[in-house]
């Protein structure tokens, strides 16, 4: 377990789909399917990575009030780069016009990604000021057409979160894994020529890793952070799909509140706790949350963050 | 339908359910021969299956490359006889 004295405010939080609707629920044949993910509808672009999250960088900005000359840092989180380089960070920081004297990078991380940044950032507020914390994916450019697996889970979407130095919230407790052997499960491989194949999911050991590697780190820094699950106001779980966040919750306390918002959205990859973030920030700041993000590596990362 | 596992007969009838398939399940069916027992359809499998037996899914990794009605028998069984 790590700890962690820094403090943050998370002012802000800005998102943007696919504009692409694609409704599953008009398929027929998808009517079980869709009783078992919970999905009803993905979303698709057609957009560049750097367009959808330029999008969704605006709508934070705004948000917050904050100018983009204030801003001191910007992490990507992607596996969508529109290039192999230079990072989306960079071409992201010229769209937005911001200042020159500024770090950008990337992290190539999936389903964990944003609260492993948001962990990374928390510790980089009080250095460089405010960070726009940015996650961008478009897995459906990925995807087989005849993988119904993944086509009935995965949409596009990008999101932004803007964290202050304001010492408004602290992160209690946080645990994070990498079990690269289980690399293979979720891949998008290269070939010798530098080219992509398909996205590949090895959908049931993706599901028995939730079971049995992020279960016990959920539960574990709960006990790190000298709580009990009923302090918790909500859980933000990465929003894989319904059975996975119901295999989750069958091994938390019966009245633990799972925020659950799939049906819409689908699998937004590091996107989904964003999402949950956007309509409830006022909540999240005032309240001692739990976030979990697992996935692509394979990863986890969870995080207990508080207010002060 | 009973929704107790209490032999490879019962089994074969809940992953034939898990995975809403009209063709019919036999006790030495192999994922292979069923069209909807896919990457998804596996996992809806043992979605099922954690319903049903305590503890299974949450200490047997090899359900994950259990591709045939007879391989998730053995693995319940001796998760049975472990505890």
């Amino acid at each position: 377990m790590r700890r962690s004295s820094a403090t943050f405010c998370l002012e802000a939080v800005g998102t943007e789909l696919g504009e692409v609707r694609i409704d599953l629920a008009a398929d027929v044949s998808l009517r079980d399917v869709i009783a078992k993910t919970g999905i009803r509808q993905v979303w698709k672009t057609n957009r560049s990575s750097l367009d959808l999250a330029e999008q969704a960088c605006n709508r934070a900005l705004a948000s917050a009030g904050i100018a983009a000359e204030d801003i001191g840092l910007v992490i990507v989180v992607t596996e969508s780069n529109d290039n192999v380089l230079p990072p989306l960070a960079a071409l992201l920081h010229n769209r937005l016009q911001l200042p020159h004297a500024i770090p950008a990078f990337d992290i190539n991380q999936g389903c964990s990604g944003f609260v492993q940044a948001l962990c990374t950032a928390v510790e980089l507020v009080a250095q460089f000021g405010q960070v726009l914390l940015v996650c961008v994916d478009r897995y459906r450019s990925k995807l087989e057409q005849t993988d119904r697996s993944t086509q009935v889970v995965f949409s596009d979407a990008s999101s932004a979160v803007i964290l202050s130095q304001r010492p408004v919230q602290r992160i209690l407790a946080q645990s994070h894994l990498t079990d690269g052997s289980g690399a293979k499960c979720l891949i998008q491989p290269n070939d010798s020529t530098g080219h992509s194949g398909y996205l590949s999911m090895d959908g049931s050991k993706v599901f028995l890793f939730t079971i049995q590697q992020v279960v016990p780190q959920i539960l574990g820094v709960i006990e790190d952070a000298e709580i009990s699950p009923d302090d918790i106001n909500a859980f933000y779980l990465h929003q894989a799909s319904k059975l996975v966040l119901d295999g989750i919750s069958k091994r938390l306390p019966k009245d633990a509140r799972i925020l659950n918002e799939i049906a819409d959205l689908g699998n937004t990859v590091s996107s989904t706790i964003p999402f949950l973030l956007e309509s409830r920030l006022n909540e999240f700041r005032g309240s001692l949350n739990l976030m979990s993000g697992f996935g692509v590596g394979l990863s986890a990362s969870t995080a207990v963050i508080t207010p002060i | 339908m009973n929704q107790r596992i209490d032999s490879i007969e019962s089994l074969s009838q809940i992953i034939a359910t898990a995975l809403e398939t009209d063709q019919v399940v036999r006790t030495d069916t192999h994922a292979s021969e069923i069209e909807k027992w896919d990457s998804l359809g596996h996992i809806m499998i043992l979605a099922q299956l954690d319903d049903l037996v305590s503890g299974l899914l949450d200490s047997n990794p090899e359900l994950s490359a259990a591709t045939s009605v007879i391989e998730i028998w053995e693995i319940i069984a001796k998760h049975r006889g472990d505890r």
